[in-house]
């Protein structure tokens, strides 16, 4: 095991297992770059072939005539043919030009810009504490198979998991923001919104304070929603490990439990886990649009939703450029841990 | 000594109460400051007055700019940057005087070459979105001295046309637009208006901060600042209206309309909205190009069970002369469609549509083909699809078969011709939508916007409904003849006439016209200015509404130190008797 470490973090005492690794990481690079490509190419065109327009946020006013949202989309490039406009938006890309929306009249790399930190904050902080808590969660209730905590852990998940998270925001504002305020209660949240206007004028650590009180409740809501399917997931790759002969073999060894848990068990469960740690990475950005509309808080979720509604296109295919990118880098960076984490990996 | 202390701390007292604005008596001077929260349902994406997509961009840029005139709750215009306008006799030549005392928010006066500017901008560049039909019109602009325009039209456009339209046209400082590209202009930084508000601070999807233009010309505002708070669920908004983190609200879901009800210190109030629904039938196809049929169909739906069901009672029913029914220029003389499925069932025998192949309820036309059509309506618009719903079961009353089919708008939209392009189909049997912008109680022009075939949604490029019949051109005729009428009481005549032909031969089958509620705090300020047509957080409550107590500090400072002043005077009144 350890010989095995050492190699791939670069030694040249197993000079065969660094080359294997190294035909890995290259042979998942090119799968990564291919699958970038098809990616923003179908996100490009299944976009387009879509009806409608961006013109068409004026098509209900009797006073803006067609012959004027022509002129809309011709000032726009969207009279030319699709696959100039595709090679238009590759060859942008290539300069690292997302475009320019036409609802914002602004670079798409300014309108995400300015949404991109709420969104990481929110989810960012969720990504956080949904990972370490319902990773050690979970192998805490495995572990524990059968036992009052499992069972409290596996009811209370199925009775969270049939709430659609809107309506658990919902909730969370009607007591937390509403009943608690008009009840007096000690502590309150806000119910919209991620700051107080003109807080950021009342210093830095009040303004801190002030965000992170807006932050709470929708933190809150994706928080016991992640961790508990963080654990759930955990749990059931704890358990399906714990019933392998290796397991057995190393309790006949006579291995303390401590052992068997961390050495040889939880390893082999969190697979699957940095998988899915890999894949979340671009829904980072993508957002979450049904709690952020809840609680009306600013996030690239909402922004891209609206970008969708109204055929922003190239603010669109802009979140998507990063979106993809950072998916695939994500399941990448898993992959390559995987590569870390499991020899068989090497050593095929 | 006694008296002369007493004298002297009354004075103190007297003068201090007297200018103490909080124990000032309410309604007699104004009181300045507070902050007016009131919510927008989705953030802008750019404040550029030329290109606006959205409500909620003309919302925010309503703050900070000003047009010429206004429209004031009653819709009347009354002036703004203007002091006055007249016109010659055949409306083609009108001259407006700007007032001497506008200032744009970064210091610099309003003057008439701004004005020039805007309009000849928008004269000589007929791609400007957001621009009137008006600017098509003129011929010539002139000014005239210092403070003077003329707008010279090549014909004469009524005065509601044109001050309609010069009211929804804000005024740009030429210093600031002149370098500019006005299509690429996202304005977000620090819009320059002239408008009671300031920009102060957009904070992307979460809020705008707007503060009182101290310098505005006309009285008002009050208040110090207004905060446009982007909240995007109604319940959510509700709550914040509640607790008073927010003034007012539209449309709350009507179980917390009821809660509201009881809470004294929130009001509702209810208008109607320039937007009615209607079911189009498509008169390309048989039977819906059979005026008989379509009238069935209308006896056959029961408007008012959609409103008082469907829309819990918010709007009305809307006339079938698809006029609203509040204005000058509406008609009640027209034929109405009561739910009636007696005359519904009749006139449907009448036209031969009768049940004869098997026994399942749906009549047959003359082909032996059921009475079966497919319904599109927006899916986006869950209480559109209701509607549809209950219409699909109205029909079945009578030996219709509907059946509702949900679609995207813009592939709705493209199907019904909306687009007045070649990609349109017209390949739809039945279809709900709406028609908002036309405000028929106001100009006397709204029939040509919408019937008239030489109007362009009248017109054969549109048409939604491929109406066709000999009464559209009736309709054509008299909406031109209107156009250039100068006579009201001729205008009114054909209007009236021309309300009876559309009633009677339906090209539209309106259902009901849209109504708002809106909830309004009444406990922090008063002034609110309300109106038939509009909400409470309009362009005239902005420049009227006040706190009702005012702000804590200096004035509850001052009440405070009268008092205090009173206790130790009387205090040492009271020392100095006892001692001697």
């Amino acid at each position: 095991m350890f010989k095995s470490i050492l190699c791939i973090s670069g030694l040249t005492i197993c000079g065969v297992t660094i080359m294997g690794l190294k035909s890995y990481i290259a042979k998942k690079l090119l799968f990564a770059a291919v699958a970038y490509f098809v990616a923003i190419t179908l996100v490009f065109f299944l976009y387009h072939v879509l009806p409608g327009n961006p013109a068409n946020v004026f098509a209900l006013d009797p006073r803006v005539p067609p012959d004027v949202r022509e002129a809309l989309l011709i000032r726009w490039g969207l009279n030319e043919p699709l696959w100039k406009q595709y090679f238009i938006f590759l060859g942008n890309l290539l300069q690292g030009d997302l475009g320019y929306s036409f609802l914002h009249k602004k670079p798409v790399s300014e309108v995400i810009g300015v949404s991109i930190p709420w969104t990481l904050l929110l989810l960012g902080t969720s990504f956080i504490l949904n990972a370490v808590i319902g990773i050690l969660l979970g192998a805490i209730v495995a572990w524990r198979r059968g036992s009052k905590l499992d069972t409290g852990f596996v009811l209370t998940y199925n009775v969270y998991n049939a709430l659609p998270l809107f309506f658990v925001g919902m909730l969370f504002i009607a007591l937390f923001g509403f009943t608690a305020r008009i009840n007096n209660w000690p502590i309150w949240f806000p119910t919209y919104g991620a700051q107080t206007p003109g807080a950021s004028e009342t210093g830095f650590f009040s303004y801190l304070g002030d965000v992170l009180w807006h932050l709470f409740l929708p933190l809150l809501v994706l928080t016991i929603s992640g961790v508990l399917g963080w654990s759930w997931f955990m749990r059931g790759n704890l358990i399906s490990v714990l019933t392998e002969d290796y397991i057995k073999t190393a309790r006949a060894k006579g291995l303390n439990e401590n052992q068997v848990l961390f050495k040889h068990a939880f390893r082999n469960a969190i697979l699957p886990v940095i998988t899915n740690i890999g894949m979340s990475i671009g829904g980072l950005i993508g957002g979450a649009v049904l709690i952020e509309t809840v609680f009306s808080y600013p996030g690239t979720g909402r922004m891209l939703y609206d970008a969708l509604m109204r055929r922003d296109y190239p603010l669109v295919q802009g979140a998507f450029v990063i979106i993809a990118g950072l998916t695939l880098l994500g399941l990448l960076l898993a992959e390559i841990v995987y590569g870390f984490v499991d020899p068989r990996i090497r050593t095929e | 000594m006694n008296k002369k202390l007493l004298t002297i701390s009354a004075i103190v007292v007297g003068f201090i109460l007297a200018f103490t604005p909080s124990l000032m008596v309410i309604g007699q001077d104004p009181i300045y400051g507070g902050t007016l929260n009131t919510p927008l349902g989705a953030d802008a994406h750019a404040l550029n007055p030329f290109t606006w997509g959205t409500t909620y961009e003309w919302y925010v840029m309503a703050h900070i700019y000003d047009s010429l005139v206004a429209l004031d709750t009653e819709r009347q215009p009354v002036p703004v940057l203007c002091s006055g306008w007249s016109h010659n006799e055949t409306y083609e030549q009108w001259t407006f005087t700007l007032v001497d005392n506008a200032f744009w928010h970064d210091g610099t006066p309003v003057t008439i070459d701004d004005v020039y500017f805007t309009y000849d901008l928008l004269m000589n560049d007929d791609a400007i979105p957001r621009r009137s039909w008006l600017f098509d019109e003129i011929t010539s602009l002139e000014i005239v001295g210092t403070d003077q325009i003329v707008i010279t039209f090549g014909w004469g456009p009524k005065p509601a046309d044109v001050l309609f339209d010069l009211a929804t046209t804000w005024i740009v400082p030429e210093h600031i637009w002149d370098t500019i590209d006005l299509y690429t202009f996202a304005n977000d930084v620090n819009p320059i208006g002239s408008g009671p508000f300031k920009f102060v601070e957009w904070a992307r999807a979460q809020y705008f901060r707007l503060a009182a233009h101290t310098e505005y010309h006309l009285d008002g505002p009050y208040i110090d600042e207004k905060i446009l708070p982007i909240i995007s669920e109604v319940e959510t908004a509700y709550y914040a209206l509640s607790v008073g983190d927010i003034e007012v609200m539209a449309n709350p879901p009507p179980e917390l309309e009821a809660v509201a009800d009881v809470d004294p210190n929130i009001a509702i109030h209810e208008s109607l909205q320039d937007y009615w629904v209607y079911l189009g039938l498509n008169q390309r196809r048989y039977p819906n190009n059979i005026k008989e049929f379509r009238q069935a169909v209308m006896y056959g739906i029961n408007r008012s069970e959609i409103v008082d069901i469907i829309r819990y009672g918010r709007g009305e029913v809307c006339p079938a002369s698809c006029s609203l029914p509040y204005g000058a220029y509406y008609n009640p003389a027209v034929k109405q469609y009561d739910y009636n499925v007696a005359t519904a069932n009749s006139m449907l025998d009448a036209l031969g549509f009768l049940d004869n192949v098997g026994d399942d309820g749906i009549r047959e036309d003359a082909n032996g083909t059921d009475l079966s059509f497919d319904l599109i309506v927006s899916a986006d618009a869950q209480v559109s699809v209701d509607t549809c719903r209950f219409i699909q079961e109205y029909m079945l009353e009578i030996g219709i078969e509907v059946t509702v089919v949900p679609l995207i708008w813009d592939v709705l939209w493209q199907t019904v011709g909306g687009t007045g392009s070649v990609s349109n189909t017209y390949d739809y049997d039945w279809a709900f939508l709406g028609w908002v912008g036309f405000w028929s109680d106001f100009h006397p022009s709204w029939a040509r916007w919408l019937f008239s075939a030489n109007g362009w949604w009248g017109s054969d490029q549109v048409n939604i409904p491929g109406w066709n019949s000999t009464a559209r051109w009736e309709v054509t005729a008299l909406a031109d003849e209107i156009l250039y009428e100068t006579d009201e009481a001729v205008i009114q005549t054909k209007l009236d006439a021309l309300q009876v032909i559309v009633a009677e031969d339906l090209p539209y089958l309106p259902i009901n016209i849209l109504g708002g509620t809106f909830l309004y705090r009444t406990d922090e300020f008063k002034g609110w200015v309300l109106g038939p047509t509009t909400d409470p957080d309009n362009w005239m409550t902005w420049l009227a509404i006040q706190l009702i107590v005012a702000p804590e500090g200096g004035p509850g400072y001052l009440a405070l130190s009268a008092i205090f002043t009173l206790v130790v005077t009387v205090g040492l009144v009271k020392y100095r008797r006892k001692k001697q």
